[in-house]
């Protein structure tokens, strides 16, 4: 490999080399677009958030010091992109509510197949019982056990102290246990 | 129920059976490298275009600083009425100081007369010694408890003299020791207040004057104005601040200024004026330029004791 490690690769696309930004985006882009993905849950979406951070990422590069890993670093541009999408696409559904309860026109949107699929799963209930969670939970929940960050990590990537980590990871599984009884199933 | 860490494996079960198998489409790289190289575009041309707005307004203030070189570190008015631009007030201290004239003082004027050719000053004997009609008021019957009304005591000239000298701009003349002298440092003209002073000399005491300008009185006004050489002749400088010339309908327009004798050292003229006052007399108004300054002085051609202090005023008159 021409890039020794992470900084080396940093410098490369610092002083402007194409191939080292190929190179870059060809290593994070798998991480970072399923980080998207799984905190925007749409696959069109997660594409372009993933590289929106990319470009970010590239674009500020002289900022990296490489006090954290580089993928630590990517992943707080990256959470930070999603963050900001869910908040345009929370006021896009309250406009579209706002207005289809003026036109009493609102009709049951068609779910979209990943939906029927995974309805007929046997964890459809909890997925339902995760989309249900707040953003801060869902994005705690969703980092330590889809991608399997530990809590020094996530400290880093979400700026918050440890026991703030393990307080929200606490809460969210206690409120996912509460949603899946009041449905009456039981894990 | 099953124990939390039944919970966590259902967790990442469900999570990543939804979500495992995705992948980006094949054209991400390119499109992340035609998104970056679009972003760097639009960084470098926010740099030109705020590199020139900075210049632009960098070339505009060099612009306005070197068009309006007289007002360099003055404040500045803008008067409506006469659509020119005179310096500001200072009531604080004399912010003109620091003023300087570009050019000297446009004077003599091209629509004066030179001093060798002037005509002799004409006064209109008719109007301006007309005793002004009294009014006949009717009076009512004093009351008993009512305090006397405080009568003006007019003075004549004792013959003896004591020298006014201006606390602020230093120039000084002569007056009666028993008459009373009101200064003021608010000019008000019909646009903008400007600085300077004004300063009447009155022949009664100040005590026992209880009302203000009363039509009897003899006043002597020294008038001192900045900045006048901003007016392209001194008959423009001259109306500026004429507060009483709307007010009169039928109002003589100011006579031609003729040269004067020197005041204080320096070429003078003379005119008559507007009255200072609605119904007072016309004015023989006498002006000395000098420098950025504007002396005014002006008094009652028609009463001749008056007219021998101005006289001696002028004659004392001197300039820091």
């Amino acid at each position: 490999m021409k890039y020794a490690d992470s900084m080396h690769l940093v410098r490369a696309c610092r002083a402007g080399d194409r191939l080292a930004v190929e190179t870059f985006v060809r290593a994070y882009k798998l991480p970072l677009y399923q980080l998207a993905l799984s905190m925007l849950d749409d696959p069109q979406e997660a594409e372009e958030a993933a590289q929106d951070a990319l470009v970010i990422a590239l674009d500020k590069l002289d900022s990296f010091r490489g006090e954290a890993q580089l993928k630590t670093w990517l992943y707080a541009i990256a959470l930070n992109v999603c963050r900001g999408r869910l908040r345009k696409r929370k006021t896009r559904e309250r406009v579209a509510r706002i207005w289809n309860a003026i036109n009493s026109l609102r009709a049951a949107a068609p779910e979209p197949p990943h939906e029927i699929a995974t309805r007929t799963e046997q964890s459809a209930l909890l997925w339902n019982a995760i989309q249900n969670l707040s953003d801060v939970e869902r994005e705690v929940i969703v980092l330590r056990y889809y991608h399997e960050l530990d809590t020094a990590e996530l400290t880093r990537i979400l700026g918050v102290s440890e026991r703030t980590i393990r307080t929200r990871v606490q809460a969210a599984l206690d409120s996912l246990r509460a949603t899946l009884e009041e449905e009456g199933n039981e894990i | 129920m099953k124990d939390f860490q039944d919970l966590e494996n259902q967790l990442k079960q469900t999570m990543r059976s939804r979500w495992q198998s995705k992948q980006p489409a094949a054209a991400f790289e390119a499109e992340v490298q035609a998104k970056l190289d679009a972003r760097r575009a639009h960084k470098r041309l926010r740099h030109i275009t705020g590199a020139f707005a900075l210049s632009a307004v960098g070339f505009v203030a060099i612009i306005l600083i070197f068009a309006m070189p007289r007002f360099n570190n003055v404040p500045l008015w803008f008067d409506k009425n006469l659509q020119h631009v005179v310096p500001a007030m200072d009531s604080t201290s004399n912010a003109f100081t620091a003023f300087e004239c570009p050019t000297p003082f446009p004077t003599p004027l091209t629509r004066m007369p030179q001093p060798t050719a002037a005509p002799p000053l004409t006064l209109n004997p008719n109007k301006l010694l007309t005793p002004k009609p009294t009014r006949v008021k009717k009076t009512r019957a004093p009351r008993p408890t009512a305090a006397p009304t405080p009568t003006i005591e007019f003075l004549t000239s004792s013959g003896q003299w004591k020298i006014y000298q201006d606390p602020k701009y230093g120039y000084a003349f002569e007056y009666p020791d028993n008459w009373s002298v009101q200064s003021s440092y608010q000019i008000i003209g019909i646009g903008q207040p400007l600085a300077g002073s004004f300063v009447s000399i009155w022949n009664y005491s100040s005590r026992r004057a209880p009302v203000r300008n009363p039509p009897e009185a003899l006043g002597i006004h020294v008038q001192f104005y900045p900045a006048f050489c901003t007016y392209e002749t001194l008959e423009q400088a001259l109306s500026y601040g004429e507060p009483i010339a709307p007010l009169i309908p039928d109002i003589r327009p100011p006579s031609p200024l003729v040269p004067h004798a020197p005041v204080g050292g320096y070429p003078a003229w003379q005119h008559i004026a507007y009255p200072l006052y609605k119904n007072a007399n016309e004015q023989l108004e006498v002006v000395v330029p000098r420098g950025k300054w504007l002396y005014r002085f002006r008094a009652d051609p028609a009463n001749s004791e008056q007219m021998d202090v101005f006289n001696h005023l002028l004659d004392s008159f001197t300039t820091p």
